[in-house]
């Protein structure tokens, strides 16, 4: 095992889907438990190959987890997040629903659950409080059911219709 | 630690991904999402949709039901249900007002909205589903779920545990009597956030008055077994004055002698405490939870006085790390009626029995909800003409319900005999 101060200088090199390399931090890698298990296992020699992720998405998750690598405290004492952390979380994740989807994708690919439930949660924020028409208008969903189905479905719970 | 074999299945994947990716670099913008969302998603079935639906509130999937033939199936598939319920936020999103005396019901929204918080806003669709004996009698919400009861035979009680947003219900087997055939409580301890599994705690003697009985045994019923067991432990006994509270794994309740007892259901580990004000003094008016704390709220007369001053009134917290009380907000309401019109201008003293048949000049506390992040602290308040939402920061106050003819409180002889009960939406099914 490596010391704190030496994993801090050492770096690794990730390679994007489109051949882009990006020099990273082992701290800042290590923040994906994909890469982590890598590293842990001794496989990081030379770039890393992720074929899934593209070079515009991966600097955006090496934006992100540089800066909560370089945290030092995520947590506060009642175990919440940390108010900047938590400030620079909603300005980072407040994105096109096209990055949105590349970096949903990419936090659940290379493992890091943080993002994943950062992203998660946006995508929920942006459901939230929405019609049912505006919801399949956002997300392009077909309306599959029947005039007569839907009308059904909605008679079953009038109080939320209303 | 990876193995080779794993690092190809991973690149595997990879691949797989490439190709689900190419797929959908070729649909139009505004469709990005809409992989995660659907069912079956792409060639691995993860469970993302799960992860960023089970995030909305159950009262937002309910009404999605109508997007498309996927999402309705997912809003009835019960592994998805499971998901939503651990994970959900169960904030209070409305308020259940129960006349005890006359058995009226009725909710509202605790910010004032004018829509229907709940499918059957005064549950008088179930009124006859038990038999006679008139309308349910709510004991207790608890994360999402009513312990009732209903009204009529004392001994052949049948207790119902309702999920009032999606109107399931389960008929809760009577607790065995041939040991103790007293019972003299009923109380839910429900929290999806730790177990899917709820209890039913009953408090039985063979003494038919808790006053006289210096020990009390709990019949504990598990949802898990269906089954009621006798619990090794007693707890003090007396009368209970406040329903119970199930907060931080265990129930709570006040006895009529100012004991706080706790009781741990998993651990059957009895605890006894004080009120705040000890032997001081004071008339309780709420004792109730929000946001991880247990709340208790007492004004702040003594014994010595014979009358007990409405108008102000202390608010105690308790914390999970931190097993004794604190104090709060020290409330003075006549500053708030003075400002607000639509409540008397003049303070009043009310006898120490709380019998009145004059109830107009009065306001009662009956929920204390904690601010979360950025939010203030609020108290709402009812009188016979209205319910008002008090912010306990600014000092200012909010009328969110008028009553009118259809609903009206007026309370026979004490204000104890009006209830209140803050509910959560949930989708679990009890």
């Amino acid at each position: 095992m490596m010391s704190l101060a030496a994993q801090k200088e050492k770096k690794i090199v990730l390679r994007s889907s489109d051949g882009e390399e990006f020099e990273v931090e082992v701290a800042t890698a290590r923040q994906s438990k994909m890469i982590s298990n890598m590293i842990n296992d001794g496989c990081v020699e030379g770039s890393i190959p992720l074929f899934n992720v593209d070079a515009r998405t991966l600097a955006k998750v090496i934006e992100y987890c540089r800066r909560h690598a370089g945290a030092t405290r995520i947590l506060d004492e009642y175990d919440n997040p940390n108010e900047e952390i938590k400030s620079w979380d909603a300005t980072y994740i407040d994105v096109h629903q096209t990055i949105l989807y590349d970096i949903l994708q990419a936090a659940d690919y290379l493992e890091i659950k943080d993002l994943l439930d950062l992203a998660c949660e946006q995508v929920a924020n942006i459901i939230r409080g929405k019609h049912v028409e505006e919801i399949r208008n956002t997300f392009n969903i077909k309306n599959d059911f029947t005039v007569e189905e839907e009308k059904e479905i909605r008679k079953q719970h009038p109080w939320l219709f209303e | 630690m990876a193995t080779i074999a794993d690092l190809d299945g991973r690149q595997m994947k990879a691949v797989e991904k490439e190709r689900a990716n190419k797929k959908h670099s070729e649909l139009r913008e505004g469709e990005d999402i809409a992989p995660f969302l659907s069912i079956n998603h792409g060639p691995q079935k993860r469970p993302d949709r799960f992860q960023i639906l089970s995030r909305l509130p159950a009262k937002s999937v309910v009404r999605f039901k109508s997007v498309c033939k996927q999402w309705l199936a997912l809003a009835s598939d019960p592994v998805f249900l499971a998901a939503h319920t651990r994970c959900s936020p169960l904030t209070v999103s409305g308020l259940l007002i129960q006349d005890s005396f006359r058995g009226n019901l009725f909710s509202f929204s605790v910010d004032g909205g004018a829509s229907p918080v709940l499918p059957d806003p005064s549950l008088s669709s179930l009124d006859h589903r038990f038999g006679d004996g008139g309308p349910l009698h709510v004991l207790q919400s608890c994360n999402g779920l009513l312990l009732c009861t209903k009204p009529g035979q004392m001994l052949s009680k049948s207790h119902i545990l309702l999920n009032p947003t999606t109107m399931q219900y389960r008929q809760i087997p009577n607790p065995p009597t041939d040991l103790y055939s007293n019972k003299y409580q009923f109380m839910l301890a429900f929290d999806p956030s730790t177990s899917l599994q709820y209890r039913i705690a009953c408090l039985s003697s063979n003494i038919t008055l808790p006053s006289f009985d210096p020990t009390t045994h709990v019949e504990i019923y598990s949802s898990d077994t269906s089954a009621w067991e006798l619990s090794r432990e007693t707890v003090p006994g007396g009368s209970i004055s406040q329903k119970g509270v199930y907060w931080n794994g265990a129930l709570h309740w006040i006895t009529e002698n100012a004991f706080v007892v706790s009781f741990d259901v998993e651990q059957q580990v009895v605890k006894t405490t004080w009120l705040p004000s000890g032997d001081r003094g004071g008339t309780l008016l709420y004792f109730g939870e929000s946001r991880g704390h247990l709340h208790l709220i007492e004004t702040g007369d003594g014994k010595d006085s014979s009358y007990v001053d409405w108008m102000h009134f202390q608010v105690f917290e308790m914390g999970k790390d931190n097993a004794s009380w604190s104090l709060l907000h020290i409330v003075d309401l006549c500053q708030v009626w003075d400002v607000y019109g639509y409540m008397y201008p003049t303070p009043c003293f009310e006898n120490a029995l709380g019998i009145s048949s004059d109830w107009s000049f009065r306001a009662a506390p009956v929920f204390f909800a904690r601010g979360g992040r950025g939010e203030d602290d609020m108290v709402y308040l009812i009188s016979p003409e209205k319910i008002v939402c008090c912010n306990l920061a600014d000092r200012t106050c909010r009328r969110i319900f008028a009553m009118n003819s259809r609903i009206t409180l007026r309370p026979f002889w004490s204000f104890k005999t009006i209830q209140c009960f803050p509910f959560a939406h949930s989708l679990f099914s009890p």
